[in-house]
């Protein structure tokens, strides 16, 4: 009596995602469920960091007390009954294509005063400091999803180099599915991926040295069995692919994209950003992360600018948040080295590569399979502070959401006339965010995942999908 | 092609894992069983005890071949008229009471076993506590997954595995608007009706009427959902039979176990119906729910078995006959461990692979203990060694270098997270270089452990106090010294009992109890009075883990003792179940690329070793071996199971875990750092740098045996200073807080301290002992308190006089300060100024001994305060100079040798090695110019995004895990096309240019891959390089080609 000595395990573990992943993500992109299709195939995160003000933006406030009034008025959108700041004139115009959420909130206690604990959060979708770290939404979606593109990497964070770009987590998810950060800055005529645009030889030279690697690579006895070197094998082919497809070439050819189109972005960093954001999900990345700053030198029309005083320009502003330059003031404190709200760097090109962005996906018919998102990890004090500027503000902030079945023209929640509380009934989180993310993707929240401790973890655990997302 | 290979593959797999259930028949059942030679019966009788009272037999045969078979479903049971008991699968339940026998009969042999009914006349209610919560868990309602989870599912909350019935009780009788349990229509109620699912259930069909948890529940309910009566007798522990291992042969792969549960009162009671099984492996063993076992294929698998907090598991091992497999002729084993790898391969019939030639052999040991490729000229001079055991010569010759402590040493140091962002002030440094000094002078492992473990003193100075420096809280060190030393992930007993395991939040808090009363104020571990440690959800202050070792008897641990010292003993005891297994498990899968124990910091019965005689006997040879470490390493290394071929065969290909063949592994980051300098030439080869080490090496040792010679003389010309003045001061020694509170009181008193009042004087045998005293100032003995608790400690300070004299005492201190001398309260000033009348205090030493105690008194803030004694010289008298030594150590050197304790010696050994600068020049010389140029014998990393992207561990945890293994597209991206790579290759021209093309590749392939390149090799190369237009370019392209190939980026 026999036994068959290659029957197959059954064994699903964290290895064996890692095997299937590295010979071929595209197998796992066959759709799984027909009958059920999902309504996004891609996501498209716009993560503005710092704290987005609420109030001077997406949930203008004319009837505040006048000493802590935003300076600019609000101004019709192409909506009936919802209005923007002015300093959003070009977005409002496409407010026919988003739901605008006016009622986000973050209850937990303890991560309203932390940037790196925001940001982790609006990366994973849960409240960081668990038991467990949790990984980052766009590696579960890789893990569960793999990419449409076998020569990009499935989840890419652009460009990963702002402050809280750190707090991206990989957690109990083999490393492959960590989030690819393309680095540098994009307005640089001259930037382009390290590691990815080949280094120091040409694509002939490569591609003999590849010649020569197949002549040398003999192998190693039993090395077709061996896990790790049958996973090496497949992703050395990948990297391969990458470096010398002409398609991974293009997906971050910024250059090849039309001079008008680049300007209608904004050539700053900002809109360089967003665009290439809209190039990758084009490309068939799986989910793409937009974590935009600034940077203090900088680009605009291809040439060298500097901001001055503007060391760290994210959206916290602490200080001087009208300035009509940088916010270092006297007396002022964790909000200096920003740039005032309004100015080109912040809201200005804000504005411009958020319709840009909209208005393109939407012409290339790109928001019916992605979900596009613009978050924040918190918003700002109705009330300015004693050195002109708007602190953490948790209790309410807005996001914008669009594409993959989300609704037009659609505005969810209210705030009070100061804009620090919510008024509607509906009030959602974070962990809303997150579920909804998954919810589009079609992806079971309730599948466990299984820590190497044999530890059950469900994503987005303490969230729901937002109802008027879905519907 | 490939892809649908992939696709084949994931669909099998989703297939499988549906089909499980349909695998679920024993594969060969067809086969005539061979005849029984006898029968043996568990238990031998039977005595039911009450209404609902049953036993579960267990009937086992043993075959004429010595195998074991079980008998239980297939024996016929006969009992007589009586009628007492019913009978059905080997489960006998009451009928009525009274004596009976009951005959039992397998193929030939019969046997009776006597069985006594009672009790059946009494109602029998269900226990909540052991019945209910059993269930309740059997049927999965409190799994991490469902309703155990923190959070509960749908607003229902349970105890992860009924850890805590109170909250359980509430959750099932109390909460839900009582609707979970209707005590007047128990059919109705909500944990009946749910996962019956005759109303929706998220979690899905979990019960069936048939289901004996579905007549526990209701019969529970129906009596009225009560709780059982406070003297209940509790659970002290399960019996499972068959058990601890069973080996089952092909067809016969069925067994049924039995579990019996044992309870305070001295009763017991069977619950195989009512215990949870798991499977360590699906693949090869499933579990009913009635405790039957059936092996679907070989292999092994621990079946576990969970009874309320109880865990227990049977190691089940089958096998059957593969078709062609053939026991090699030529594996005979070299050692113990090939007799006992082979044992095991033998039973589950894989054949091993044959030994890998010598080229894969010297490049695997090198890479193995050093971490680095061997140098080429080694590889030569072994590949035309002739001798018959010149595996072994190399072996010990490799165990012998300098580079293997180091590679350990880092190993070891990842672990106790040697991080010098956390160990600042050259502490990290200390740290490391004492590991690798253990390793290379071979300390015994238990002692360097124990060392460890009960260190205290400025970890500044003292290295292995950074063992607790490094490690920020109590929690933390207590998993980190589970975790390392018994491989045991108890962080789990953090907020509950361990899911998988037999420890309970009180074991965790027990443990705990061993380091809580450590402080660690400005960088210095002192252990202080321990209070136990409370577990936060019951508030029972749980008593340090072990005992202590005395001369007599063991004794539990008084709050005065050190729990560390007892908590070691237990630990690094002969007999300790986790700590040799442990440590020779962790070497073992660092040569073989798998524990014997995988994960290697997981032990646990459902998760068994997949060889335990090789475990035990290995560690039965380190304990024997006194710890040590080396000899380890060279009985597995000259083993055959080491220096097995990665190459497998169709019998062997499946077998991952019996070590058939060796595993193809990716090199770490740090070796892959260092193959890479070495091939492209960017570091010096190792010979040189080797040369360097050695010489300073020698000259290290020439020193330090002069030192030694030297030490005497030293001890004299200090004790002769000593003696001149007309006194001397020991050091410093302070108590902890005292046991009672008006131990102030009771100093007033005059009687000297050491008569028991202060509880740890005794105890503080160390230089530092915990406080900080600071020559540097200006008062020369001026002493720093901790911040915590300083107002409740006491000083003492003996100094001892040459003859009687008068001194003068300076007091310096920030509030107020007391002072006894020989008990007799000589200063108390509750606040000390400039003025010198408080300041200043004439003194009479006696001659001998003057033992003088302190009391600080801090009124708030910082703390401080300076003592110092001044002598006007008399007539004629030389000097009062003090020599220029703490008083610890000039109290041990008047010591006569034979009076010192090891601690008293080492410590004096160390003052007297850093007097001396030329030693000091010559480690410092060591290091900057040694091996430190490469990142696997560097004991404290270099930070690159090269390393960490192959995955060096941040030291951020004592989990092996911090180290990933896992292939990643940023490596791959990296080899290809990384800049480090990039300007390694760049640099390969100095080191190859000037070869002719044959001697470039030879050296090129002997570096890389310790191997001559074959003829077609040497032949294509040599013309690639002839051939190119431009030859520096084709050397780097060569270069580079050679790095990316597989024979170099992994260890075969």
């Amino acid at each position: 009596m026999v036994l068959s000595p290659g029957r197959p395990k059954t064994a699903c573990g964290r290895r064996h995602f890692l095997a299937l992943g590295a010979v071929g993500l595209s197998a796992l992109t066959q759709p799984v469920r027909a009958a059920n299709r999902p309504a996004a195939k891609n996501v498209l995160v716009i993560f503005e960091q710092g704290g987005v003000s609420q109030i001077d933006s997406f949930d203008p406030k004319p009837a505040a007390a006048a000493e802590h009034k935003s300076p600019f008025p609000p101004i019709d959108t192409n909506v009936p009954g919802v209005q923007f700041t002015e300093l959003l004139q070009q977005t409002s115009q496409h407010v026919d294509k988003l739901t605008l959420v006016r009622c986000m909130t973050q209850p937990t206690p303890g991560i309203g005063n932390s940037h790196p604990k925001g940001s982790q959060y609006i990366f994973s979708g849960e409240t960081p400091g668990g038991p467990v770290t949790m990984p980052d939404m766009s590696s579960v979606v890789a893990m569960k999803l793999g990419s449409a593109a076998s020569h990009l990497p499935s989840n890419i964070l652009v460009p990963g180099t702002s402050e809280q770009a750190k707090e991206t987590r990989i957690g109990f998810l083999p490393p492959a599915y960590q989030v690819f950060k393309t680095g540098g800055n994009l307005a640089n005529p001259t930037w382009s991926v390290p590691n990815l645009g080949l280094l120091g030889v040409d694509d002939r030279r490569f591609q003999d040295r590849r010649d020569l690697l197949s002549l040398l690579d003999v192998g190693i006895p039993g090395s077709s069995r061996a896990q790790d070197a049958v996973a090496m094998k497949a992703l050395m082919r990948r990297a391969s692919d990458m470096l010398t497809n002409p398609e991974t070439r293009k997906a971050f050819n910024l250059q090849g994209e039309p001079a008008a189109l680049r300007n209608r972005y904004g050539t700053g960093h900002r809109g360089q950003c967003y665009l290439l954001g809209r190039k990758l999900i084009e490309a068939g990345v799986r989910f793409v992360t937009v974590d935009v700053r600034e940077p203090q030198s900088s680009y605009r029309d291809g040439k060298v600018i500097r901001y001055n005083g503007g060391s760290n320009m994210n959206w916290d502003h602490h200080d001087a948040i009208y300035s009509d330059a940088h916010t270092n003031i006297k007396g002022g404190g964790a909000g200096a080295g920003r740039y005032g709200f309004h100015t080109w760097p912040m809201m200005g090109s804000t504005d411009q590569a958020l319709s840009a962005l909209i208005e393109d996906m939407h012409q290339r018919g790109l928001l019916e399979e992605t979900l596009l998102c613009f978050v924040t990890e918190f918003g700002r004090t109705p009330k300015i502070n004693s050195r002109q500027g708007r602190d953490h503000w948790t209790h309410s902030f807005s996001f914008l959401f669009a594409g993959a079945g989300v609704q037009g023209g659609q505005l969810v929640g209210s705030t009070d006339k100061d804009g620090g509380y919510i008024t509607s009934s509906q009030a959602y989180t974070i962990d809303d965010f997150a579920a909804t993310v998954y919810a589009k993707l079609g992806l079971d929240r309730h599948d466990a995942f299984y820590t190497p401790d044999d530890r059950p973890i469900y994503v987005a655990k303490d969230g729901a999908p937002i109802p008027e997302l879905m519907s | 092609m490939k892809s649908q290979r992939v696709c084949l593959c994931l669909l099998v797999s989703g297939l499988a894992l549906s089909l499980l259930s349909s695998w679920a028949t024993p594969l060969h059942a067809e086969n005539q069983p061979a005849a029984v030679a006898s029968l043996r019966v568990t238990p031998a009788n039977i005595r039911l005890t009450s209404r609902r009272s049953a036993v579960q037999l267990v009937i086992s045969g043993t075959l004429a071949n010595g195998r074991q078979i079980d008998l239980t479903r297939t024996a016929r049971y006969q009992i007589d008229a009586a009628r007492l008991i019913r009978v059905v699968a080997g489960r006998v339940t009451a009928v009525a009471n009274g004596e009976t026998v009951l005959t039992i009969t397998a193929g030939d042999h019969t046997t009776t076993v006597p069985v006594s009914v009672t009790g059946t006349e009494h109602a029998d209610p269900i226990s909540f506590q052991y019945e209910t919560l059993a269930v309740i868990t059997k049927q999965g309602c409190n799994a991490g997954s469902c309703h155990g989870s923190p959070e509960g599912k749908g607003g229902f909350s349970l105890s992860l595995f009924a850890f805590d019935p109170e909250v359980d009780k509430r959750a099932l009788v109390r909460a839900g608007f009582n609707r979970r349990t209707n005590v007047y229509d128990p059919s109705q109620s909500l944990i009946l009706k749910k996962p019956l699912l005759r109303i929706p259930h998220v979690g899905g069909k979990r019960l069936r009427t048939s289901d004996v948890a579905y007549r526990v529940l209701f019969d529970w309910i129906y009596e009225g959902a009560r709780d059982d009566a406070a003297d209940h007798p509790t659970c002290t522990g399960i019996e499972i039979h068959p058990g601890p291992a069973r080996v089952l042969h092909a067809p016969d792969l069925q067994q049924q176990i039995s579990v019996t549960a044992h309870f305070s009162d001295g009763s017991s009671r069977d619950v195989t119906r009512i215990a949870t099984y798991a499977t360590s492996h699906k693949e090869v063993a499933t579990v009913e729910d009635d405790g039957l076992v059936t092996g679907l294929q070989r292999g092994h698998s621990a079946i576990t078995v969970r009874y309320l907090e109880h865990l227990e598991s049977v190691d089940f091992t089958f096998c059957e006959a593969v078709e062609g497999f053939q026991w090699p002729e030529h594996e005979q084993p070299r050692n113990y461990v090939d007799k006992l790898v082979n044992a095991r391969l033998q039973l589950l019939q894989y054949p091993p692979s044959p030994l890998c030639n010598d080229a894969t052999f010297i490049r695997r040991l090198y890479l193995d203990l050093t971490g680095l490729l061997p140098p080429a000229r080694d590889v030569e001079e072994f590949l035309s060694d002739n001798g018959a055991d010149k595996r072994t010569v190399w072996i010990d010759r490799v165990l012998g270098s300098d580079e293997f402590p180091r590679f350990q040493a880092l190993r070891m140091a990842d672990l106790l997270r040697v991080n010098p962002k956390v160990l600042t002030d050259g502490r990290a440094r200390l740290f490391a270089d004492w590991l690798a000094q253990s390793m290379r002078q071979d300390m015994p492992f238990d002692e360097m452990v124990a060392q460890m473990l009960t260190s205290r003193g400025d970890s500044k100075l003292v290295p292995e106090t950074n063992y607790f420096a490094a490690i920020g809280t109590v929690q933390e060190v207590t998993e980190a010294t589970a975790q390392l030393f018994m491989g045991s992930r108890i962080q789990c007993a953090k907020c509950h009992n361990h899911p998988f395991e037999n420890w309970t939040q009180n074991d965790y808090y027990s443990l705990g109890a061993v380091f809580s009363h450590l402080t660690r104020d400005g960088g210095i571990i002192r252990p202080q009075q321990t209070n136990g440690m409370a577990n936060p959800r019951t508030g029972q202050r749980m008593k340090p883990w072990g005992t202590v070792r005395t001369e007599k008897t063991p004794r539990p641990i008084d709050p005065g003792d050190d729990a560390r010292q007892a908590f070691s003993h237990w630990l690094t005891a002969d007999t300790n179940p986790f700590f040799a297994r442990v440590e020779v498990n962790r070497i073992w899968a660092h040569l073989l690329g798998r524990g014997i124990v995988e994960p290697v910091d997981d032990f646990r019965s459902s998760n068994p070793p997949s060889n335990g005689p090789l475990l035990n006997a290995l560690a039965a040879d380190f304990v024997a071996n006194r710890y040590d470490r080396k000899s380890i390493f060279r009985v597995i290394c000259n083993s055959r199971a080491y220096q097995r071929s990665t190459e497998t065969s169709p019998l062997n290909e499946q077998d991952a875990e019996l070590f058939s063949h060796q595993r193809v592994r990716l090199l770490t980051a740090e070796q892959l750092t260092d193959a890479i300098g070495l091939v492209t030439g960017a570091v010096a080869p190792i010979a040189t740098l080797s040369q360097e080490v050695a010489k300073a090496r020698v000259a290290i040792e020439v020193r330090l045996k002069q030192l030694d010679a030297g030490q005497t003389a030293w001890e004299q010309q200090r004790l002769a200073v000593a003696q001149e003045a007309p006194f001397w001061r020991g050091g410093f020694w302070e108590s902890s807080q005292f046991a009672a509170k008006n131990g102030g009181a009771a100093f007033d008193a005059p009687r000297p301290p050491e008569t028991g009042m202060l509880n740890t004087l005794a105890a503080l045998d160390a230089p530092q002992n915990g406080l900080k005293v600071d020559t540097e100032r200006k008062h020369a003995d001026s002493i720093q308190f901790p911040k915590t608790g300083a107002a409740s400690r006491y000083v003492y300070h003996p100094v001892i006089a040459n003859r009687d004299c008068q001194v003068q005492m300076h007091v310096t201190a920030d509030d107020g300060l007391k002072a006894w001398q020989n008990g007799k309260l000589v200063y108390a000033q509750q606040q000390v100024t400039d003025n010198p009348d408080i300041y200043l205090q004439e003194i009479s030493l006696v001659k001998g001994l003057n033992l003088f105690l302190f009391k600080p008194i801090n009124k708030g803030g910082a703390y401080h305060f300076h003592i110092k004694f001044t002598h006007q010289p008399a007539e004629g008298e030389k000097t009062s100079r003090i020599p220029d030594l703490p008083g610890y150590h000039l109290g041990v050197i008047h010591l006569p040798m034979k009076q010192r304790t090891p601690p008293q010696s080492q410590a004096l050994r160390a003052f007297y090695y850093r007097q001396d600068t030329e030693l000091s020049e010559l480690r410092t010389t060591l290091n900057a110019e040694g091996l430190d140029h490469y990142a696997t014998q560097r004991p404290l990393p270099k930070e690159t995004m090269f390393l960490k992207t192959f995955g060096q561990p941040q030291r951020i945890s004592p989990c092996v895990c911090d180290r990933s293994h896992e292939p990643s597209l940023d490596q791959a991206l990296q080899l290809l096309n990384g800049k480090h790579v990039f300007d390694q290759v760049q640099q390969s021209l100095q080191t190859y240019g000037e070869l002719e093309p044959g001697e470039l590749v030879k050296q090129l392939y002997l570096t890389a891959f310790s191997r001559h390149p074959a003829t077609n090799e040497s032949e294509s190369t040599a013309a690639f390089l002839t051939s190119a237009k431009n030859r520096d370019d084709a050397i780097r392209d060569l270069v580079w080609a050679i790095i990316n190939t597989q024979e170099f980026m992994f260890q075969h």
